[in-house]
């Protein structure tokens, strides 16, 4: 176990390495920075403390716009970039379970979406304390709004892991990106097309709408235990899943 | 280096048949139809043929990175894909890209960290692969920076980091010049001194003749012919193949010699 | 791509589908405990048919509401530096469709409909009774548009503020401001001021004796030592008001 751990965590590693070198990583961070420095532009409204929430909302739709495009996209170039340049054929020839090197991706693409995350989110924070000091006002609870930020990492290594069960029998990266965006946008909208009758099968999808960081920084107040609980065993239970039928599938595929 | 099992044949096919699916409507396609062939420890064995003869789908099916559709595929009695026949195996994917962020001893770290090789081995084996296939100056280069022929021996380095018993190279001389197909001769001819089995597919026949101790012709799916050099030349052994005049000439002005 | 054949690829995507079918609906008690954390969940046909056209019918579905409903707000305050009162008014009510959550939307919202869009229907000098009709027509609407804001929000007592300051400075309604204030000041969490202010309002309205037995009940419920209940100002105005109740 020890070693399946440790084999785990260097394909982590390398697969963390080779995201942050991408040019998707950085075009979205870039973006995603220039969307949260561009509600500097909210002073000239003069919405005194309700300028902190506009930052906060619109920093946290940036995030969560860029980062579900960045949890698709990364984890489908990252997991054919190798198996296309037949660096995969080195590593599975290796005694390295498939399994292992699939959850050693997820990990690699997790830990990439925490650090866009924290890195958006530290940046934002930086905005609402400067700008709360010079309205004089504390209109966003930082803490909340970190708690908010944990919330979407959640909702983004969800996406990752839909798009990871899709690369492991598509054939291409822009058709298992494309499909982990539209499994990503019928789970967001599953609630509101319901899920029993006719429409049971859309509870194969998970809910991602669950995952509100919105209405976390919107209650401005931290959110019960019980709930994170909640919120965090039905995350625990939807990646194990996926996983466990990404690393069936990736035992059975064939190079 | 990693310890074989004593049996007597390093590879095994028998019966070996491999079918790939061509689509809804064209059906299954016979990659490879009936292979048996054996090779015995310590001996290099070239696979030659066409393209779609067969020769990466053997090399993948005995590396496991495909499971035979007939037959069996075995490495030192181990089925091949199995976890004591992987840890017995190297292999060279055909024109592999490597990471380009990396440096050569980086990479060769990664992939012997996936050996589960301890931490001072892995260390003292980087070293010693890098100087066996002369990228001690390169290794801290970014692979970006490397030619074709050092990503290459790279990629051979990777392929013996962990001492495998058996080395599989698929087309290891693929779009080589010369000068690089020389240097690859030389380290893959190393090899059996050391007691590694190898076997490669190529399409250079002047190379395979040079290297192997047996060879294999495929073609559509099947062994054409198979045995060693003199055995299908109906040569002296002794009188080692020799290079075209062109090839002599272009190795002296660029200053390689044998 | 599979070892085996097509068939058993089929049997593994049914099999796929139905196992993660069970796992949400096994997984439904947690979704419901999950659930507190999000939003309603139900499909907002208001929402929906609002945002057609606008833009952000997508980003309402993605969970990005609040978002969604901060971009409105800074289009509302862009038509109001405008002075469009069409655009002003149909986007302070999106706003509200897309989050209806924050009560700043709301109290704002109200104020450019009561405050603002008199005057600016009332460009010039204008005789008084139209001036008069047009604060009245504008403080009904920013009094329905407060209403739908209690239907969402509850009692409230910003809500209730909000409506007793509209009563009484556009409309000149001193009882309806009395009403009110006496309902915000029943709220929990009220401001000290609302219960004054009604005691004040009742005095306006030549009812001393009912503005002392108010304050009288409200010094009961004031906390000791906390500067903003403003102890002594409440006892003040019962001395005097006890005075003009003996006049009477």
């Amino acid at each position: 176990m020890k070693a399946s751990f440790g084999r785990v965590r260097v394909i982590a590693r390398q697969t963390l390495g080779e995201a942050l070198r991408l040019r998707l990583t950085l075009l979205l961070a870039v973006i995603g920075a220039g969307l949260v420095l561009v509600t500097l532009q909210l002073r000239e409204f003069n919405f005194g403390s309700a300028e902190l929430k506009f930052i906060g909302d619109f920093g946290l739709g940036a995030m969560g716009g860029l980062g579900t495009l960045l949890a698709a996209l990364a984890t489908a170039q990252l997991f054919f970039n190798e198996i296309q340049g037949r660096v995969a054929y080195c590593v599975l020839t290796r005694p390295v379970r498939r399994w292992e090197y699939l959850w050693g991706k997820f990990a690699g693409v997790a830990a990439l979406l925490a650090l866009f995350v924290a890195s958006l989110g530290g940046l934002i924070a930086v905005l609402l304390l400067g700008r709360g000091a010079q309205l004089g006002v504390t209109g966003v609870s930082i803490p909340i709004f970190f708690c908010a930020c944990a919330v979407l990492w959640l909702k983004l290594t969800l996406v990752a892991a839909m798009t990871l069960l899709v690369c492991t029998y598509a054939g291409s990266a822009l058709f298992a990106s494309c499909a982990g965006l539209i499994m990503a946008v019928i789970a967001q909208v599953r609630p509101f097309v319901g899920g029993s009758g006719g429409m049971l099968w859309l509870r194969a999808w998970p809910n991602l709408s669950l995952f509100d960081a919105e209405s976390v920084l919107a209650s401005a107040q931290p959110p019960a235990f019980g709930v994170i609980a909640g919120v965090v065993a039905y995350w625990a239970v939807y990646v194990a899943v996926f996983g466990t039928f990404a690393s069936y599938v990736f035992k059975r595929r064939e190079f | 280096m990693t310890v074989a099992p004593k049996v007597s044949w390093a590879v095994e096919l028998v019966g070996f048949g491999k079918n790939y699916s061509a689509g809804w409507a064209s059906g299954r396609v016979s990659a490879v139809d009936v292979l048996t062939l054996r090779l015995a420890p310590g001996q290099v064995l070239g696979l030659l043929g066409p393209n779609g003869s067969g020769k990466s789908t053997t090399l993948k099916a005995l590396g496991g990175l495909l499971t035979p559709t007939r037959g069996q595929c075995l490495i030192f009695g181990h089925p091949a894909g199995s976890d004591e026949a992987r840890a017995l195996v190297g292999y060279l994917p055909e024109l592999p890209q490597f990471p380009l962020h990396l440096t050569g001893r980086e990479f060769l770290q990664y992939c012997g960290e996936l050996s589960s090789l301890r931490e001072e081995v892995i260390t003292e084996r980087v070293a010693e692969v890098l100087a066996w296939s002369g990228l001690t100056a390169a290794a801290e280069r970014r692979l970006a920076t490397y030619s074709k022929g050092m990503s290459q021996r790279l990629g051979l380095a990777q392929a013996i980091l962990h001492e495998p018993p058996l080395v599989l190279l698929d087309e290891p001389a693929s779009g080589l010049d010369p000068a690089g197909r020389l240097a690859l001769n030389r380290l893959i001819r190393d090899l059996p001194t050391r007691g590694t089995t190898v076997v490669f597919s190529s399409h250079l026949l002047a190379q395979t003749e040079q290297l192997c101790d047996r060879i294999a012709i495929l073609g559509r799916g099947q062994i054409l012919a198979e045995g060693t050099a003199a055995e299908l030349l109906g040569e002296d052994r002794d009188e080692a193949p020799q290079p075209s005049r062109l090839e002599k000439l272009y190795l002296e002005k660029i200053g390689c010699h044998e | 791509m599979f070892s085996n054949g097509a068939n058993s690829k089929g049997w593994f995507l049914v099999i796929a589908v139905v196992v993660l079918v069970a796992v949400g609906w096994l997984l439904q008690p947690v979704e419901r405990l999950a659930g507190a954390l999000a939003a309603r969940q139900e499909f907002r046909h208001d929402q929906m048919m609002a945002s057609a056209g606008h833009g952000g019918a997508l980003a309402l579905l993605g969970g990005m509401r609040s978002m969604v409903a901060s971009g409105w707000w800074l289009r509302a305050n862009l038509a109001w530096e405008k002075r469009d009162l069409a655009a002003t008014t149909a986007l302070i009510d999106l706003t509200v469709v897309a989050d209806e959550r924050p009560l700043y939307f709301w109290l704002n919202g109200a104020r450019i409909l009561a405050n603002d869009m008199p005057e600016w229907r009332m460009a010039g000098p204008v005789p008084r009774a139209y001036r008069s009709v047009v604060n009245e027509q504008q403080a009904q609407v920013a009094l329905r548009f407060l209403e739908r804001g209690l239907r969402w929000h509850g009692p409230r007592a910003e809500l209730y503020i909000e409506m007793a300051n509209i009563h009484l400075r556009r409309r000149s309604d001193v009882e309806e401001a009395a009403r009110y204030y006496r309902l915000a000041a029943e709220q929990p969490d009220a401001p000290y001021y609302a219960a004054r202010i009604h005691a004040e309002l009742l005095r306006e309205l030549r009812r001393p004796t009912e503005a002392l037995a108010w304050l009288r009940h409200v010094l009961n419920t004031l906390p000791e030592g906390d500067e903003l209940a403003r102890r002594d100002v409440v006892i003040e105005r019962i001395q005097l008001l006890e005075q003009e109740a003996a006049a009477l």
